[in-house]
């Protein structure tokens, strides 16, 4: 495989999971900012979308997955 | 998809090298430091249970709605997340870059990035505690400021091995142990991130939700 290819992935990664970031970052902050929904389903909501940016820095920060090796660190 | 999946990831972080016994050599000291996150995982995790027995343990201090204000958390979260991401570049400038300049830019952003959010989260202490919450005041204050303390400590700690490091460069320049502890030290402050995601998740955040 060609090394720029796997370069240009790789930086992607990093752009892709900061950006995911960003926005449930926002997402969160902003449920709570502006009393979107009532607090029961607020602290779910906000329980599901910290959940889903752990995922998503596992995936690209820490580059993680559960298909390939790095299997035995989880 | 696995056209361009790359050489097989031996460890977690970015893999610098492609080549295969140089990639087993790093698992195995790789390993070793994600053992001590694990360690790091459960002291916060028993620090989280800990916080959540608290909440209406006020004692007549001020709670959660008096004492967070959403404005700085936001800015913090912000500050710290976004250091991350320079560390992600100065992981690809390490593994691509032939020159350090770049290395080093990132180097220095990431923790400047991290002061500034430690500045942040610095005053806002001190603001809490001069408005009567104290770490000393209730047993949910005490269970924040050991929480959230307890997460900055890592998060100094971080921004003055990073320091370090530069130091390492500057002197040793990208041999094998710098390289080790370049890739370490990103785990660490990728592993900061997530768990401050828990802590502006469930301390600030459903402390605010009214």
């Amino acid at each position: 495989m060609s090394s720029p290819r796997l370069e240009r992935r790789e930086t992607m990664t990093y752009v892709v999971g900061y950006r995911l970031a960003l926005l449930l970052t926002c997402a969160a902050f902003g449920l709570v900012y502006f009393h979107l929904v009532g607090a029961r389903l607020a602290f779910t909501i906000v329980a599901g979308l910290g959940a889903v940016q752990m995922v998503v820095q596992f995936r690209c920060f820490l580059h993680i997955d559960i298909k390939r090796s790095a299997r035995a660190d989880l | 998809m696995d056209s361009v999946a790359g050489p097989q990831r031996r460890h977690v972080g970015l893999n610098l090298s492609d080549h295969p016994q140089e990639v087993r050599d790093v698992e195995s000291d790789v390993f070793g430091f994600w053992v001590f996150f694990m360690s790091a995982a459960v002291l916060f995790a028993l620090l989280f249970a800990v916080y959540g027995t608290m909440p209406a343990a006020t004692v007549g201090a001020p709670g959660p709605l008096q004492m967070f204000k959403i404005g700085a958390a936001f800015i913090e979260t912000l500050l710290l997340l976004t250091s991350s991401f320079p560390f992600g570049l100065a992981s690809i400038a390490l593994k691509r870059d032939v020159r350090a300049a770049r290395l080093v830019l990132w180097l220095v952003v990431t923790p400047a990035l991290g002061i500034a959010f430690l500045a942040m989260e610095g005053q806002d202490f001190a603001t809490m505690a001069a408005d009567h919450g104290a770490h000393d005041r209730s047993r949910f204050l005490s269970a924040f400021f050991v929480l959230v303390g307890m997460h900055g400590l890592h998060v100094t700690i971080d921004a003055i091995w990073t320091i370090v490091m530069l130091v390492q460069l500057s002197i040793f320049g990208r041999d094998r142990s710098v390289k080790l502890n370049l890739i370490r030290l990103s785990l660490f402050w990728h592993f900061l991130d997530i768990v401050w995601i828990a802590i502006f998740s469930v301390v600030y955040l459903q402390g605010l939700i009214q």
